[in-house]
């Protein structure tokens, strides 16, 4: 898929665990995991807000977009 | 094979009905109270062991007559842990009642409700390792019935669409 997401990487970069994000989102440890292995099947807008918010990023930070 | 294992069972009865009456090794009034006896014996062991996993294999074994079951077997491209727990969440977020599972094993059990028109079916899901896939085998049994009259399959379809959905995070 030409959408690459980069949560691991801002996760990292601000030293936080997935299990931290998930209380903080409130989505659950398994689908932050799907959505991180980039198997997901969409995003919502309100999903995306909640991660930028808590992980004080933008969407851009998470998702890039690989040509082929 | 249903119609093969139906066509079967139908003969099996219809035998063994001529055979006691021929040869009478029964009055008409024992025969009945043994058939009685019998299939309201079953029920209850049924219904007794039906949320138990350990019972998986008597419930979606081809030979047992009074159940019909549904198999299907599916890959996906997920680690084996996420899987489970995602299947575990979708379960419980939809209509069924996640009763039993076994993470080591891969194994879940859960049931659909029961209404006026079904007891209600076990869904058997194992999650089996293969490569760096993981295969599904999903069987959604009666527990009692020999039809499911479309109620097996529609639990499968029903699943996999909660699943699909959920996957939109």
């Amino acid at each position: 898929m030409p959408i690459i997401v980069n949560l691991d990487v801002v996760l990292a970069k601000r030293k936080m665990k997935l299990m931290d994000l998930s209380l903080l989102v409130g989505v659950s440890t398994v689908n932050l995991s799907i959505l991180k292995q980039g198997k997901g099947k969409a995003i919502r807008f309100s999903t995306l807000e909640a991660i930028c918010k808590a992980l004080e990023c933008q969407p851009g930070d998470i998702l890039e977009y690989v040509g082929d | 094979m249903r119609i093969i294992r139906n066509a079967v069972f139908g003969v099996f009865v219809m035998g063994s009905a001529y055979l006691l009456s021929r040869y009478r090794v029964f009055d008409s009034n024992t025969i009945s109270t043994i058939i009685i006896v019998f299939c309201f014996s079953l029920f209850f062991f049924n219904i007794a062991v039906r949320r138990i996993l350990w019972f998986r294999p008597y419930f979606i074994s081809k030979f047992n007559l009074l159940t019909s079951t549904f198999k299907i077997e599916k890959e996906y491209d997920f680690e084996k842990d996420i899987l489970f727990h995602k299947i575990i969440e979708v379960l419980t977020n939809s209509k069924y009642r996640v009763v039993k599972y076994d993470e080591a094993k891969g194994l879940i059990l859960a049931t659909s409700r029961m209404s006026w028109k079904s007891w209600g079916e076990n869904i058997y899901i194992k999650l089996d390792e293969s490569g760096d896939k993981v295969n599904m085998n999903f069987c959604s049994t009666t527990f009692w019935g020999i039809y499911s009259m479309g109620r097996n399959e529609d639990n499968y379809y029903n699943l996999m669409n909660s699943f699909d959905e959920s996957l939109i995070i």
